[in-house]
């Protein structure tokens, strides 16, 4: 049961990530980009890796992709002529096969922490991590915090080219409407 | 086994369906009575019937596909919205036993779905073809996106008091003090973000009726038009569970001893309690202007859940 399931999400993650690189619409290879997290997320659970599959799909499927979609949207890349597979992404994507064979080959076997606990794998994860790990563990969140800094600082140009609305200028309901309460038989004066 | 096993989740979701059917007409009535309306009355007795009425009307109409929309995509935004929306039912504990999928993430697995229900939306405006449902859709994608922060950071000061991911443990852990009375900020939070997650009034902006027409659903007609009524309605019960699950104690009893009521009755107290707020907030609140609802959920909401998270940590840190 679990070989056949393996192997069912084995096929659909290489056949969903093929189709993301060449289908001919922008929009349609984010789907089966999308379509290739769920299988990986799959594969997961079949470790017995809960937290990391619902954290991946939590993450990459429900804020990354959906951001991505986004954009693809407002830019309205409809149609990219020839499809998505031309030079760049190719090369990108042969270099970085390359830099994981070298890894692969060159690297140390360092012995992963292998921790025994009873406790969930939740629970374990937790524990590693702010143990064994917390080091790199650091030094991504501030890796994190960077990015942000820098996307926030790209948007805060000088000069201030985009609108925005000032809070201060807005029409208050107050000057638009009074509330008055006329004494019976005389009316409002103004 | 695997056929008993079916048929209890086909049975839980036609009553989950029926549960929607009514929860529509609920609805239509509640607001009826805070405008002075009669609301339904004419189809069966006091309106019963109407739901059904409804279900038909939709059914008989004739699914209209536009002329240059994707048709698979077109038909698949529905199904998936709906998908997602009754998928999420299978970790949520009833009862003391009653739940289909004890899994130990349970409150992860709830995460991912409430993430995935953008999908549905974003892929219906996009297959639309329609200036209104794009940008009902855009809408809809950033407000989910914004609010979908604050509720996880809402769930975080849970975790902590609870110490377990699964969701009966949660209830179990709310045995002496619901959590509702030390975090009940984070309760006022939670409701909020669940009202823009929703799409719920004063939030429902990706489908304002007076700019948008109807928002993502505008080329949408009779039973996809339904699937996507259904699952705003399943989203509501589910949401209101997860606040009746984390916040109000599940299927506990507020009053241990003094009236007996099996637990699964508790719980769907504590969901109709919650559901009527949904309604009340609607029929109350006016829309928020696009530029507020994004301060209030970066500005407001966010910080403020955040700096609740860090309290509550200490407070968990000190008190072992």
């Amino acid at each position: 049961m679990t070989e056949i399931l393996f192997y069912m999400l084995a096929v659909g993650t290489i056949g969903c990530t093929m189709a993301a690189l060449f289908m001919p619409q922008v929009m349609e290879s984010v789907l089966f980009l999308i379509g290739a997290f769920f299988n990986v997320s799959g594969l997961f659970l079949l470790l017995g890796a809960e937290f990391l599959a619902f954290v991946l799909i939590i993450l990459n499927v429900g804020a990354v992709a959906l951001l991505f979609l986004f954009i693809l949207m407002t830019l309205n890349v409809s149609i990219t002529k020839g499809g998505f597979y031309k030079k760049p992404p190719m090369v990108i994507g042969g270099l970085l096969l390359i830099e994981m064979g070298v890894f692969l080959i060159l690297k140390e076997h360092t012995v992963p922490v292998l921790v025994k606990t009873t406790q969930s794998n939740t629970h374990a994860l937790g524990e590693v991590l702010y143990t064994h790990y917390i080091f790199p563990f650091q030094i991504m969140g501030v890796i994190l915090l960077t990015a942000m800094i820098i996307a926030v600082g790209l948007l805060w140009e000088k000069g201030r080219r985009h609108k925005r609305q000032e809070h201060q200028s807005d029409v208050k309901a107050s000057d638009r409407l009074t509330l008055t309460n006329p004494e019976r038989g005389k009316g409002i004066k103004r | 086994m695997v056929l008993e096993l079916f048929g209890r989740v086909a049975l839980a979701i036609i009553f989950l369906l029926l549960l929607v059917a009514y929860l529509i007409y609920v609805e239509r009535k509640i607001i009826a009575a805070i405008q002075r309306r009669k609301g339904p009355n004419i189809v069966g007795f006091f309106g019963l019937l109407q739901p059904f009425a409804d279900a038909l009307k939709l059914l008989h109409k004739e699914t209209i596909v536009p002329s240059l929309s994707p048709k698979i995509l077109f038909l698949l935004a529905p199904v998936l919205t709906f998908f997602f929306s009754f998928m999420a039912w299978a970790v949520i504990p009833i009862g003391a036993g009653y739940v289909f999928a004890d899994i130990s993430v349970g409150l992860l697995y709830l995460m991912a779905l409430t993430s995935l229900s953008g999908y549905g939306i974003l892929i219906a405006g996009w297959a639309s073809q329609s200036t209104y449902a794009l940008l009902g859709s855009l809408r809809s994608a950033a407000q989910m996106i914004s609010y979908e922060i604050s509720l996880s950071l809402v769930l975080v000061p849970v975790l902590l008091l609870s110490g377990s991911l699964n969701l009966t443990a949660i209830v179990e852990a709310q045995q002496n003090l619901w959590f509702i009375i030390p975090l009940f900020p984070m309760f006022v939070i939670f409701l909020i973000s669940v009202f823009a997650e929703t799409n719920r009034a004063p939030f429902d902006l990706p489908e304002a009726e007076a700019e948008l027409v109807a928002g993502y659903h505008v080329e949408y007609t009779s039973m996809s038009f339904a699937f996507f009524f259904l699952a705003e309605y399943a989203n509501m019960i589910l949401m209101s569970a997860m606040a009746t699950i984390l916040f109000l104690g599940g299927w506990l009893s507020p009053c241990e001893g003094l009236i007996h009521l099996p637990g699964p009755v508790w719980f769907c107290l504590k969901i109709s309690l919650v559901l009527f707020l949904f309604m009340w907030v609607r029929a109350s609140f006016p829309r928020l202007r696009y530029d507020q609802l994004m301060r209030l959920g970066w500005k407001v909401l966010l910080p403020f859940s955040f700096a609740w998270v860090i309290l509550t940590a200490g407070v968990v840190v000190l008190t072992q």
